[in-house]
């Protein structure tokens, strides 16, 4: 089994706002369920490292949250992703497609000489 | 923007913190009754299915405290609560508490009583027109560093000067005022004529001392100044 990897700082946010993106409304447990399984069960995500992150978001108007009912029932609080926050998303997807795309380079069997 | 809406945001975290709190503790059991039923689905046994999901999220209270620090201004809020936890201490020992304000409040009105004094003849600048180049020439004999100039001295000062653009001499005293109920005592100076062109000042209603009015020959003036 290949070791797990944790969480690199600030592209958490990245990975909820995408996943608000995809499913649309859904709760802190569902966001955290999906970002595990996204990554193929190769990243090691504390669940309780992702509120504080949605605190946050929700602080910079990113997303917003509601108390609603899940598929089975439960009370739980929903967030949902706002107008900023679908802007904040293609900002942030960009900046880091760019820097994957650099990194990509240097590491090509070339050397970024090309 | 972005920044500045979280940092107000934080600010009003500052309050209604129960409701807050409340919120927090059902997102939380929320989030582990979610989890427990999916691994109750996925056929854990109940005790298990709960441990797991704690596990999961890593502490309950490290999490709480997380998003407390996030929720609002942690050192403001901190130093909230020392203040409440100061003034309950405070409450508890009225004894203490009155000293304390006592000392605290004798030994601010001396500071203040010296500080005005100070400011009064040292930092503000005396109110007349050109404060700096006004001085004092007192007299000085081997007896008395600060005597009382005579009269004949004070002209021939005045006659031999050459460094002052005026000389003007005035001495403190206290004049009989007789009023419908009997005598009062007044306190006033005596000026030589040109004391107030000196100085600078002008009277605001009537006239200042004319050249001359000082001679013992001339009639007797006098101004009013406010209580001082």
């Amino acid at each position: 089994m290949p070791e797990k990897t944790d969480v690199w700082q600030g592209t958490l946010a990245l990975m909820v706002l995408k996943t608000l993106d995809t499913l649309g409304p859904l709760h802190g447990y569902g966001i955290a369920r999906r970002i595990e399984q996204t990554s193929g069960n190769l990243l090691s995500l504390n669940y309780g490292t992702l509120y504080p992150a949605l605190l946050k978001l929700e602080q910079e108007g990113s997303i917003s949250s509601e108390w609603g009912s899940s598929e089975n029932n439960r009370k739980a609080k929903f967030y949902k992703l706002t107008r900023a926050g679908r802007k904040q998303l293609e900002q942030e997807t960009q900046n880091w497609e760019q820097t994957t795309a650099i990194l990509a380079r240097f590491l090509s069997p070339s050397g970024g000489a090309a | 923007m972005k920044t500045l809406r979280a940092c107000l945001l934080r600010i009003a975290g500052l309050f209604s913190t129960a409701r807050r709190e409340r919120d927090l503790s059902n997102e939380i059991e929320s989030h582990l009754q979610l989890h427990m039923d999916d691994n109750l689905r996925a056929g854990m046994p109940p005790e298990l299915a709960r441990r797991d999901a704690l596990l999961k999220l890593g502490g309950v209270e490290v999490l709480k405290e997380a998003c407390r620090d996030r929720r609002s201004v942690p050192f403001v809020e901190n130093l909230l609560r020392d203040v409440r936890f100061a003034l309950r201490q405070l409450q508890r020992n009225p004894g203490f508490t009155a000293t304390a304000i006592l000392m605290l409040a004798l030994g601010m009105c001396a500071s203040i009583a010296i500080f005005a004094f100070v400011d009064a003849a040292l930092l503000k600048p005396l109110p007349y027109r050109d404060p700096a180049r006004l001085v004092s020439a007192p007299e000085k004999t081997p007896t008395s560093p600060q005597s009382v100039l005579s009269y004949p001295d004070y002209l021939d000062w005045k006659r031999l000067n050459t460094v002052f653009s005026s000389l003007d001499a005035y001495q403190h005293s206290a004049f009989a005022l007789s009023t419908a109920s009997g005598a009062e005592k007044a306190s006033g100076a005596r000026v030589t004529d040109g004391f107030f062109r000196t100085l600078g000042v002008t009277p605001v209603i009537g006239r200042d001392f004319h050249p001359g009015e000082d001679l013992s020959a001339a009639p007797r003036t006098a101004l009013l100044s406010y209580a001082a």
